[in-house]
């Protein structure tokens, strides 16, 4: 009690845990991601498996919840933290969209190919469009995207995301007092 | 693109709607539990269940219009933030824990004085501070009544029920040692003015009416509880409702409303959250008190935990308990402050209103505010939330391929003629 939480963590790896994530989280932040991080590793073996982030209630009624876990599942808190960067308010609208970008990219090709959509869309729309009606959205949107190899590259993803304050993609980190 | 922008920021807003059903409830619902029979704990589960779809709908609905169909099915952001939000912090089932207190270093020579402690809190404290409580009790809830029943209708009689209701408060924060200080202006009384506060215990209804006395609306609670909201507190203008009961809610919303324009002897306190919180974080302020057409005076009360946590965390623990607590503790220090009265501004909603007025309590008793419905806490959603969540977008993404098929070429046209 009363030691605050700066024992876990020496300054020098939270120098080095600070480069790892272009210092998109300042070392408090860092300090209080890793007290959660330990929480949410249950069986202490350094990263957070999926059931462990399933448990989770707020994030296992999310539609997206199964492909979320397979980004963040299983790796280490230095990695744990460069992908949460993208989450960051300091993060550029490019760092952001890249992620977006990567988590519809399933198959990590570099393309968002029919079949990465299909799986992202289909998590998010659940039993509620038919076979049917999925292939006919999907050539709709291929179609829109004005793409003839039917896959989006990086650009055109981020040819709809042309606008300011489009969307947001920043996630506020809880202060230590509350730890 | 201003015009573009606008939807999405009121689909930001519609995590808040809930407050157009589950207006106006304020107090715990905490002695409900004990009387709720699982019928009608399903039937608000549901209607809650039913809240959170509507809001889904508009969501999903304001979001759609905006943008071509192309950019709403690759425009995953609120759906990431959200999840990632839960990685970072489960804050929902944290606005409802209660604070462990701190452990004692200990070492032989601090025991003794510990155990000293205890002994003196709970067998010397404890039973002066109740004797004192209900001897207090028993005599100025006599001369209320007396003042009730004799005194004639006028001035003077309210200034002196006015002051017994104060006195009471007065010995019941008392009898926990209680430390409390105010800041800013004392409220006055006066017609057109509402007072709203965050919430952590029926304790704060206690705490500010030391200082002026206020009527709340308040969940009607059984047991001796209810005795006293019957034959005391009703003598004031306190405005009780049944969460379970969706008549109730229009039926109070009315009754608060005329209270507000006509009558300004006793100030009216509400809840806007409804629920009780843990003073560390702010739950969903509904609009209800922010739909009256007045001032809206923010209190903000922030306890501190040094001693005791003064949350009642009514599913674990009956009011009588949290007393028991509160009473066999050294003190409850509290601060209270009250803040500027508050108007609605030209153009903005109920629900912006009630976020401004939270932003501003919260900042003050430095509390987060999540985005949940206090309501949550007495009904777990429920797994297929997410198939419906998953159902509406569908539904909606549905909605724009029929649109498309009517007019496939035109709309394809003039997206691309935008960009």
């Amino acid at each position: 009690m009363g030691q605050g939480l700066s024992f876990d963590l020496t300054q020098d790896e939270l120098e080095d845990l600070q480069r790892g994530c272009s210092s998109k989280f300042s070392q408090t932040e860092i300090q209080i991601l890793y007290k959660r991080f330990l929480k949410l590793d249950n069986q202490k073996r350094g990263f957070i498996s999926g059931e462990e982030l399933l448990a989770i209630p707020e994030f296992s009624l999310n539609p997206l919840a199964q492909r979320l876990v397979s980004v963040f599942e299983n790796v280490n808190f230095k990695d744990f933290l460069q992908i949460l960067s993208a989450f960051s308010p300091k993060a550029t609208k490019e760092e952001k969209l890249r992620f977006m970008f990567n988590f519809h990219d399933v198959d990590g090709d570099g393309y968002i190919s029919r079949l990465d959509l299909e799986h992202v869309v289909r998590q998010r729309v659940g039993a509620s469009l038919d076979e049917s009606e999925m292939d006919r959205l999907l050539t709709r949107v291929l179609e829109e995207s004005g793409s003839k190899q039917e896959r989006l590259n990086f650009e055109t993803f981020c040819a709809c995301f042309l606008e300011e304050g489009d969307f947001s993609l920043d996630v506020d980190i809880p202060s230590d007092d509350e730890l | 693109m201003g015009k573009e922008s606008k939807p999405r920021k009121a689909s930001m807003m519609i995590m808040r709607t809930g407050s157009n059903r589950l207006n106006m409830s304020s107090d715990d619902l905490g002695g409900l539990g004990l009387d709720f029979n699982n019928t009608s704990q399903n039937k608000v589960a549901d209607e809650i269940d039913e809240t959170l779809r509507k809001e889904e709908k508009i969501r999903v609905s304001g979001n759609a219009c905006a943008h071509g169909l192309l950019r709403d099915v690759l425009d995953i952001s609120s759906t990431l933030e959200e999840g990632a939000a839960a990685i970072v912090d489960d804050s929902f089932t944290r606005c409802f824990n209660k604070a462990s207190l701190g452990n004692w270093n200990f070492n032989a020579y601090l025991l003794p004085f510990w155990v000293l402690g205890v002994l003196l809190r709970y067998f010397v404290l404890f039973p002066l501070r109740l004797a004192w409580l209900l001897a207090s009790f028993v005599v100025l809830n006599i001369l209320f009544a007396l003042s009730r029943l004799i005194m004639p209708k006028g001035a003077l009689k309210l200034r002196v029920e006015r002051k017994l209701v104060q006195l009471i408060a007065v010995c019941w924060v008392a009898s926990w040692s209680a430390v409390i200080i105010c800041h800013g202006p004392k409220p006055t009384p006066s017609k057109g003015r509402v007072w709203v506060s965050n919430h952590t215990s029926m304790i704060d209804w206690i705490v500010l009416s030391q200082v002026t006395p206020f009527a709340a609306v308040m969940q009607k609670h059984p047991g001796w509880l209810g005795l006293v909201q019957t034959f005391i507190m009703d003598g004031f203008g306190c405005i009780y409702f049944n969460r379970k009961s969706a008549k109730d809610r229009d039926k109070v919303a009315r009754t608060i409303k005329e209270y507000v324009k006509n009558d300004g002897s006793f100030p009216l306190l509400i809840f806007p959250e409804g629920t009780c919180v843990n003073n560390q974080y702010s739950t969903m302020f509904k609009k209800g008190a922010f739909d009256l057409d007045c001032a809206v005076c923010p209190i903000a009360v922030k306890y501190n935990k040094i001693f005791v946590d003064a949350f009642w965390s009514s599913r674990q623990q009956s009011f009588t308990m949290h007393l028991f607590e509160l009473m066999t503790s050294w003190a409850v220090v509290a601060d209270v402050y009250f803040l500027e009265p508050q108007y609605r501004r030209e153009g903005e909603t109920s629900i912006e209103f009630a976020s401004r007025v939270q932003a501003m309590i919260a900042r003050k008793a430095r509390l987060k505010v999540v985005p949940w419905n206090g309501m949550l806490k007495y009904f777990k959603p429920s797994p297929k939330l997410c198939e419906q969540k998953r159902e509406i977008f569908g539904s909606a993404i549905k909605k724009r391929l029929k649109e498309d098929k009517d007019f496939p070429r035109e709309a394809v046209e003039t997206r691309e003629g935008k960009t």
